[in-house]
């Protein structure tokens, strides 16, 4: 009789959970912490421009952005500021601006398990289309600690010519690195230059973890920042004209 | 004297980390062996958006690949057959006979459970990444798919034909109930060029038993897709000649109302 009463309950309990909608809802307080982000910028001509950011998400639904923008011939690293909302149906609302008052709002769709956002950058008067995969940090504040270990790497996008910085042609890097907390350790990478391969000989890369989870790579030449608790590294390239955004990720 | 067993354990445990240390912590990571679902995203060397999706049969030394990709717009089917090698963490699936100049080079990456890979073609030049995952589900059913999950795609749409042709750059992000029996429901963001819109619509849709699926557009595939990683994700393709399109799944949850398709 007890085991069956038992039973009963735990079959009602998983039931109830199948079937139960509040699985896929959100409350209000969905969001908090930080987040990394990167986007690519699509236009007519292919990639045209690509962004890192990391948001932080407070308790009074504003939220702080530090950002690097790669475009137009140009890249620079700014803050922004401005307040996001979270619909009971996990929709995000987000919308801030720069110091010098322009504005970048985004749409998003927050998968409940795992605090993952889908976004889509919507401000008007912007032909350019732009999306990306929002991850949680998971960390209050970071340490060279959190980039430590080998990590596997990918990264695509377009790139100017060396002889020619006018035009630009796609490439993929490929390839695997060891880091140490101060650098990069990297015994191979294979380029794919608008289909022309070449492998790189052993390089060390230096790398500096920022106590906001960001991190510079070759001294300027890379931002990164760390998500998943630094499982995962999301990158973009801030060379004039390389638009090209990557993802390190953990080994094991 | 013999040792303390406390001591022989730290000592092999010394030992093999160690080795793992000097091998970059790529000891013990298996090497891909099964079903993969694969993605890519890149262009051709003409300049022209190519996306991919496809499920690839791994065995020790050999693969099967079938690759469906969007190639400028014109969608074409390919089975590849080639040799597989694993060294140090890198994967490499070098084509042969037919198939030669085909190569995908791969990172095993979160102990196997992902692997960055690019295409290599010296035979047709593209430069094209993206993520293979195991599928570990022995086969699919339509029940397979029973849940909600977000998703998100970007791609082009070719517009005008010959000299005038203009590629339109489209990104959605948007959610998909599926019942379990051959119908869904989506809502989606889109943005189109500068144009933003919400669509929302039932879609039916076939699971087959190696655990690719296919949305259905009255009766024809729209979509192929591929279902990884136990269920948890599905790249998928737009099959629609002239758009170029990947998109990705994640699951939410498993469950479902009942839905019905027209």
């Amino acid at each position: 009789m007890k085991t069956n009463t038992r039973l009963s309950l735990l079959l009602m309990a998983l039931s109830l959970g199948a079937s139960n909608p509040i699985l896929a809802k959100c409350s209000p307080g969905e969001l908090r912490g930080l987040f990394g982000l990167t986007t690519q910028a699509l236009g007519s001509a292919g990639i045209e421009g690509t962004t890192l950011s990391l948001f932080d998400f407070k308790n009074n639904h504003s939220v702080e952005e530090v950002y690097y923008v790669n475009t137009g011939g140009a890249s620079w690293k700014s803050t922004a500021t401005g307040n996001f909302s979270v619909s009971a149906d996990c929709h995000l609302t987000l919308e801030v601006k720069d110091p010098g008052g322009t504005l970048y709002a985004l749409k998003g769709r927050i998968n409940p398990m795992n605090k993952v956002v889908n976004v889509l950058q919507t401000q008007p008067n912007n032909a350019d289309v732009s999306l990306g995969v929002m991850r949680p940090v998971g960390l209050k504040r970071c340490n060279r600690n959190r980039f430590i270990g080998r990590y596997g790497f990918l990264s695509q996008g377009r790139v100017p010519l060396k002889n020619d910085p006018l035009t630009s042609v796609p490439e993929s890097r490929l390839g695997w690195f060891i880091a140490d907390g101060a650098q990069l350790e990297q015994p191979i990478e294979w380029v794919n230059t608008n289909g022309v391969i070449t492998k790189t000989p052993p390089t060390q890369i230096p790398s500096d973890t920022l106590e906001s989870c960001l991190i510079d790579l070759g001294q300027g030449s890379f931002a990164g920042v760390i998500v998943e608790r630094g499982h995962r590294a999301l990158y973009m390239d801030l060379a004039k004209g390389s638009y090209r955004l990557g993802t390190m990720l953990k080994v094991r | 004297m013999l040792q303390h067993p406390f001591k022989v354990i730290l000592i092999s445990l010394s030992v093999l980390l160690g080795a793992d240390a000097k091998a970059g912590s790529c000891l013990h990571i298996k090497a891909p062996e099964g079903p993969y679902g694969i993605q890519l995203q890149g262009s051709l060397v003409d300049g022209k958006p190519y996306a991919a999706v496809g499920l690839a049969s791994i065995h020790p030394s050999t693969f099967t690949l079938n690759l469906t990709a969007s190639e400028g717009g014109s969608i074409i089917k390919r089975t590849i057959l080639g040799t597989v090698s694993v060294v140090d963490c890198e994967l490499n699936l070098a084509g042969s006979g037919v198939d030669l100049g085909f190569v995908l080079k791969g990172q095993i990456t979160d102990r196997g459970r992902e692997i960055s890979v690019t295409a290599i073609q010296s035979a047709q030049p593209i430069v094209a990444s993206g993520t293979m995952r195991p599928r570990l589900l022995r086969r699919c059913s339509n029940n397979t798919l029973k849940g909600t999950f977000t998703y998100i795609s970007q791609g082009f749409d070719r517009v005008g034909t010959g000299t005038n042709v203009q590629w339109i750059p489209i990104g959605k992000i948007g959610d998909e109930q599926f019942d379990g029996k051959g119908c869904s429901v989506y809502k989606e963001y889109i943005k189109r060029s500068d144009h933003f819109t919400e669509e929302e619509g039932p879609l039916k849709y076939r699971v087959s038993e190696d655990c690719t699926f296919e949305l259905l557009d009255q009766g024809t595939p729209a979509f192929l897709g591929v279902i990884v990683n136990k269920g948890q994700v599905m790249p998928y393709l737009k099959l629609v000649d002239g758009a170029v399109r990947l998109g990705e799944y994640t699951r939410i949850n498993s469950s479902s109302t009942p839905l019905k398709c027209p």
